[in-house]
């Protein structure tokens, strides 16, 4: 992609023009494009005096309390706020997750609909690292399941498999969910969705008994809370 | 001399960067100041896109629980805070927008409550918005109110199509080619 079409796609992204998957797949781009994030900040600094323009409303009183009743104790807050999660993170899209982790096999069912009802919690979109378009989304749905369904078709090579991650809040390191069907399908998810779980897809040598580390990423996204 | 810098320094106002990054570290006065410096500002820009008074507080809800838990998420070598806020709130009241399909029941601001000042004037007085104002005076009237529009309104290309009579393919492809004279003008 050229300079010019970074910034227009990073334009289009700040002013919200966007659909919401190929908006959430420039969010990931841009975690391991530097041209990319530079040509959004730019844009989200440059347009900002037109929020200035406005005439400033007062909230009423009830807002603060509102969201004071709802911040989260200080020490939680701050102890969710681990650099080393962060580097996960940006690390796990960039392809190159190096932490050794502790893997947990679950059995893979498949589902007769993969795609579910309204009742979903949270879901990500997982693009390839350097695309824009989603391949697969993820939901957990409201009976603790999550649901993977292809939004385009998965290729497996020969002698490869497809394992789907994510490294849930609870968890020190990245929790092996279960191996990919190209057709996709659901496994237990035995933790609360949360908003900014890292979720991916990682390539496997097939047959090669349980990963302790993930592989390179194929595809991977971040939950974001249904409401 | 090392008095008075130390005097300036401690009458010198928080800004949103500095409160933000406080935020991070827990620090719970300094995220009761960030509300009180920049919610009203975030109202007015949540009001313009929600144009409910409910649905706009809501808004600023969501987004200010989701900055205290998230605080370290703001990277200052990335940009300000203000316009991280303000990308904040815009993008989630445009997501309650267009998930309501834009038929939010209850709304509750006519255009003639709006007494913001017209913007290309404000940005003219303003340091901060000059360079926007010359920019944006690169475009035609119409290419500019798209931008305008679809920042401050959180119009998509379809309800700029729409209120504008042009063709879906036009809205982009003019929006497109108004933001790259944008960022060439910005850049000089």
């Amino acid at each position: 992609m050229s300079r010019d079409e970074k910034d227009m796609l990073a334009g289009e992204y700040v002013l919200g023009l966007l659909g919401a998957a190929e908006a959430a797949a420039v969010a990931l781009e841009a975690e391991t494009d530097s041209e990319l994030a530079s040509a959004i900040a730019f844009w989200q600094a440059r347009l900002d005096p037109l929020a200035d323009s406005l005439a400033p409303v007062p909230p009423t009183r009830q807002l603060w309390a509102r969201i004071a009743a709802d911040m989260e104790p200080v020490a939680a807050a701050v102890s969710r706020r681990k650099p080393a999660r962060q580097a996960w993170r940006s690390t796990a899209i960039a392809s190159l997750l190096l932490a050794a982790c502790l893997a947990v096999v679950i059995g893979w069912q498949r589902l007769g609909a993969p795609a579910p009802g309204p009742a979903f919690k949270a879901e990500a979109l997982l693009a390839a690292p350097g695309s824009f378009v989603a391949s697969a989304r993820v939901q957990v749905v409201s009976s603790g399941a999550m649901v993977l369904v292809p939004l385009q078709k998965l290729v497996v090579p020969e002698g490869r498999q497809m394992d789907l991650w994510a490294w849930p809040r609870e968890e020190k390191a990245p929790v092996l969910l279960g191996t990919v069907r190209a057709d996709g399908g659901a496994t237990p998810f035995p933790y609360p969705p949360r908003e900014g779980t890292p979720v991916m897809i990682t390539d496997e040598k097939a047959g090669m008994g349980v990963p302790t580390t993930p592989g390179p990423t194929l595809y991977a996204g971040l939950l974001t809370i249904s409401r | 001399m090392g008095e008075r810098a130390v005097h300036l320094q401690k009458d010198m106002p928080e800004t949103a960067d500095s409160l933000l990054c406080r935020c991070a570290a827990g620090d719970s006065a300094a995220f009761r100041q960030l509300y009180e410096l920049e919610a009203p500002r975030l109202k007015a820009v949540a009001l313009r896109i929600t144009r409910s008074v409910a649905v706009a507080e809501d808004v600023l809800h969501d987004v200010f629980v989701k900055v205290w838990r998230d605080a370290a998420g703001f990277d200052p070598e990335r940009g300000g805070a203000r316009p991280w806020l303000t990308t904040k709130v815009r993008f989630r009241a445009m997501e309650v927008m267009r998930r309501a399909g834009r038929e939010m029941p209850g709304l509750d601001l006519a255009e003639s409550e709006d007494d913001s000042p017209d913007a290309l004037a404000y940005l003219l007085r303003h340091a901060d918005g000059r360079a926007l104002h010359a920019c944006l005076c690169e475009l035609d009237e119409a290419k500019r109110d798209l931008i305008h529009r679809a920042f401050i309104k959180g119009d998509t290309h379809a309800d700029l199509a729409a209120e504008t009579g042009m063709p879906l393919g036009t809205v982009k492809s003019t929006i497109r080619r108004s933001l790259l004279v944008l960022r060439r003008c910005l850049d000089r």
